[in-house]
Formats: structure tokens, sequence, C-alpha cells
């Protein structure tokens, strides 16, 4: 595997993947994973490191929150078709009786 | 086994997936997913329309896939160009410009703003809905 990137002038700030949750359909989360990525740079370049590393770690908290969410829901919706699909095939075959 | 290859492998496989579903599947015709805060709140949110935006675009409709959801149209050459930089490993030398706080604050306001006039029921503003 590679190291991880340099801790230069920039790190991390989640900000795509911040915007894909939100395009993604995980809301609120996604907007505010936005918000706080925002502040990464910011705080960064006005040399509050501290400040930085906690809009770091709270833009990758909800950026995941609405990953994790999103993806629930896509799941409970598969289920959901999954059941209907049954309830639909035993209906078609009592019919055809 | 290397790991970089396997990687992209994954990812090629998982895009080429997502590809031909969206190709050959109308989202309208209610097989997929529908966005869990319009089923909630019964507003748009900055996502909704992106599923029939990306299969208007698939299949070559460009201008129907703006009016579904401009918003992702906008931010898809800078998705492609962070997949690519994944990709290849490259994510902090290719995409230094992400980390200005200028362009993260631009992002901010875009998407808010955007979210907000969407739901707006007047005829300028209504266009931006899906």
């Amino acid at each position: 595997m590679a190291p991880p990137g340099p801790k230069g002038p920039f790190s991390e700030n989640w900000l795509v993947e911040a915007i894909l949750v939100t395009l993604l359909c995980c809301l609120p989360f996604g907007v505010v994973g936005i918000i706080f990525a925002a502040q990464v740079n910011t705080k960064q370049q006005a040399g509050d490191m501290e400040g930085a590393e906690k809009a770091r770690r709270d833009a990758a908290k909800w950026t995941k929150i609405g990953f994790w969410v999103g993806l629930a829901w896509v799941i409970l919706i598969c289920i959901f078709y999954f059941f209907v699909g049954f309830a639909m095939l035993g209906f078609g075959a009592a019919s055809m009786n | 086994m290397n790991i970089r290859i396997l990687k992209i492998s994954i990812l090629i496989v998982a895009a080429g997936a997502i590809l031909l579903l969206y190709f050959f599947v109308e989202p309208k015709n209610g097989i997929l997913p529908k966005c869990f805060f319009h089923e909630l709140t019964g507003l748009y949110c900055p996502g909704c329309g992106v599923q029939r935006s990306f299969h208007a675009l698939l299949n070559g409709h460009i201008l129907t896939a703006i009016d579904y959801n401009l918003l992702f149209i906008l931010f898809l050459p800078l998705i492609i160009y962070f997949i690519l930089a994944f990709a290849l490993d490259k994510k902090h030398s290719f995409s230094s410009f992400i980390y200005k706080p200028v362009f993260s604050f631009t992002v901010v306001i875009v998407v808010v703003s955007f979210w907000v006039l969407r739901n707006i029921p007047m005829v300028p503003f209504s266009w931006l809905a899906p």
C-alpha cells in the first residue's frame, strides 16, 4: 500500500465524499459534512490546527453517517421489493387457479 | 496479488455494473429506491433527480439530464476527476484545488442555495426542481 498522503499544507477535507453523499441522497447529513469540510482548510490556513483536525473529524463523521443511513435505506427498499415480489408471485399463482 | 490492481478492477466492475443498470433501467418506473428525504418531507433535496438525470445523460439526453438535476451535471466533472485521482493513487497531488477554502465555501453556498431555490414553487426557481 502507498503511505498516507503528505501532511503538508493541505490534508483530507472530505469535501468530494460529502458532495457524493449529498447527491446520492442521504440528507441532511451530506450537507452537514460539506459545511464541516469547508471549515477544514480555512482553519488550517489560519493556523488553527486543532480546529482543522476537529472539523475534519466532524466532516468524516457526518459523511459516514450519511453514507450508512443511505445504504441502509437502499437495503430496506430492496428487502421491501423482495417481499412485494413474493406476495405478487403468490397472488399470481392464486389467481391462475 | 497487487492490491492496487485489485482496487482498480473492483472499481471498474462496480462502475460497469452501475453504468449498465442506469443505462437500461428507467428510474421513473419505480424499481430503484426513492429519495429518503423526499419521502419523509415532500421537499426536494439537492440530490433529488440524480437517478433520472444519470439515466438521461447515459442515453444522450443532456438537456433532460440538466432539467432533472443541474447540480449533478455541474459536479460531474469534479466527481470523475476525483475517481480518476483515487484510481491512480494520486489523490493529493491531483486534487490540490479541492483543498482551497475559497473552493469549498463556494460549494457550500452553491449546494445550500440550490437546495432552497429548487423548493420555491415559482417559475424561475421551479426549473431547478426535478
